[in-house]
């Protein structure tokens, strides 16, 4: 069948009642003394506003960026060593892990190896993560907006 | 779990255990939920008596801590004359309430923001006297432990990369990268002393001019007092004063030398740790206590940590 419109309530629209139901009615009507309400108030809409902007969930992509990494570096002596090839998500973060690990200490063209094709990778994968997720960091320490 | 908590649900058990705890016919007239903390769960309690106290609540293994081991140090602590709000009874099956917990005696404090991070200068000169007192007092007379100076960092990298793993089936390998960091760097150590864990602003009572009692105890632990001088200047107490001030006020009032090569060392260490006991939080979420600090805690402030510790040991600055 093509051209169907879903006529449900999409989680996005919920997720935004949810934060400005918090933000716009509840948040103004605790007392003063309600630290510990207030508080939570917060960090509900932040992670109710978080569920509703967030991307659909990128592991698999990553877990691919990685394999390609490690497939690039199937020459390397160390990735040799931690690295079967085989390339479930278990494995493969374990092996990258081992690669990081058996590179501390080490200095030489092995490790140096990992250390500027693995690693970078592993950090700019962190870094999307948290540019989603810094806004709940936000709203932990009490602030909405920034 | 502790989230589901309320007034009305704790009220009858905790009367019930506290008239046998103090062995009177005292009742709770008083119980609310105390807006500090995210290891455990804490409740103001007043007693018909006028008795005040503070029940402290495990949430489910959050941090990785135990009231058990944070009560025994309590304990400790208070005998050997550190300002320690003093420990009552303790409740460690989880049979009374769902969780293990604690009662210890409520302590009135000038400050009412626990964010409020400012320290008055007579007052961050007596916090920083009383933490290297406590890191020097002589622990052997009142706790009991086969730590020594060649195994306690090593033991502590160890308690957390484990605390990791039993939260992940799978590896973190800037955490993996982390803890092996740690353990080819570690200093040695010439003497074991009373790591408090989490101290600064906001986790100490005080009158401010003076410390009434250090509070937040989950995370202490015998080790390197250094973990505490890092965890001060990059962590708990960076909105206080610069890096500069807090070397300064170390070397003045404790003698104690802070070189840049413990600063990196043990603030990769409470990096480390961070991220390790943060994690607890994601599983609690999923598991059954659903409030929202708990996934904040176990996603955010975990990755943040995961940042800072990969920022810290980064080889391109020379370290690895």
């Amino acid at each position: 069948m093509a051209d169907i419109e879903p006529q449900g309530l999409t989680d996005r629209e919920i997720l935004r009642s949810v934060e400005a139901t918090v933000r716009r009615v509840l948040l103004p009507s605790l007392r003063d003394d309600a630290g510990w309400a207030r508080a939570v108030a917060i960090q509900l809409a932040g992670l109710a506003r978080y569920a509703a902007q967030r991307p659909p969930d990128p592991t698999a992509e990553r877990v691919e960026e990685i394999i390609a990494v490690l497939g690039g570096l199937t020459g390397n002596e160390i990735v040799a060593g931690v690295w079967s090839g085989e390339t479930s998500q278990r494995v493969v973060m374990e092996a990258a892990g081992a690669a990081l690990t058996t590179a501390v200490g080490r200095d030489d063209e092995a490790a140096d190896e990992v250390r500027l094709r693995l690693r970078p990778v592993l950090i700019r994968q962190l870094d999307d993560e948290l540019a989603d997720t810094s806004m709940l960091v936000d709203a932990f320490r009490g602030k909405l907006d920034g | 779990m502790a989230d589901t908590l309320t007034p009305e649900s704790l009220r009858e058990p905790l009367d019930a255990w506290l008239r046998v705890q103090r062995g009177d016919d005292a009742t709770v007239a008083d119980l609310h939920r105390i807006a500090t903390g995210n290891s455990r769960s804490n409740w103001y309690v007043e007693m018909s008596d006028g008795s005040r106290y503070v029940a402290r609540i495990e949430q489910g293994g959050v941090f990785g801590t135990e009231s058990a081991e944070e009560f025994e140090f309590m304990r400790g602590a208070h005998e050997l004359g550190c300002p320690v709000a003093t420990v009552r009874w303790i409740e460690p099956q989880g049979d009374v309430l769902g969780q293990p917990f604690f009662v210890m005696d409520y302590l009135d404090g000038a400050a009412e923001d626990r964010n409020d991070r400012s320290l008055a200068p007579d007052l961050a000169t007596d916090f920083v006297q009383r933490l290297d007192h406590l890191h020097r007092t002589d622990w052997t007379t009142t706790l009991e432990s086969n730590v020594t100076a060649e195994t306690a960092t090593r033991t502590q990298i160890e308690r957390w990369y484990h605390v990791y793993r039993a939260e992940s089936e799978i590896a973190i390998p800037l955490l993996e990268e982390g803890a092996a960091w740690l353990l080819h760097h570690a200093p040695a150590l010439e003497q074991v002393g009373i790591v408090h864990g989490d101290p600064g602003p906001g986790n100490f009572v005080h009158d401010g001019r003076r410390v009434i009692a250090f509070t937040d105890w989950e995370f202490t632990h015998l080790g390197d007092p250094m973990e505490d001088w890092a965890y001060l200047v990059n962590m708990r107490g960076s909105r206080t004063m610069s890096k500069g001030e807090w070397l300064e006020l170390f070397e003045r009032v404790a003698g104690v030398t802070v070189t840049d090569r413990d600063l990196q060392y043990w603030s990769a260490f409470n990096y480390f740790k961070g991220a390790c006991a943060n994690l607890t939080c994601r599983r609690v979420f999923r598991t059954g206590n659903h409030s929202p600090n708990m996934a904040l805690i176990g996603t955010a402030l975990h990755q943040t940590f995961v940042r800072q510790l990969a920022d810290v040991i980064d080889p391109s600055g020379g370290s690895a």
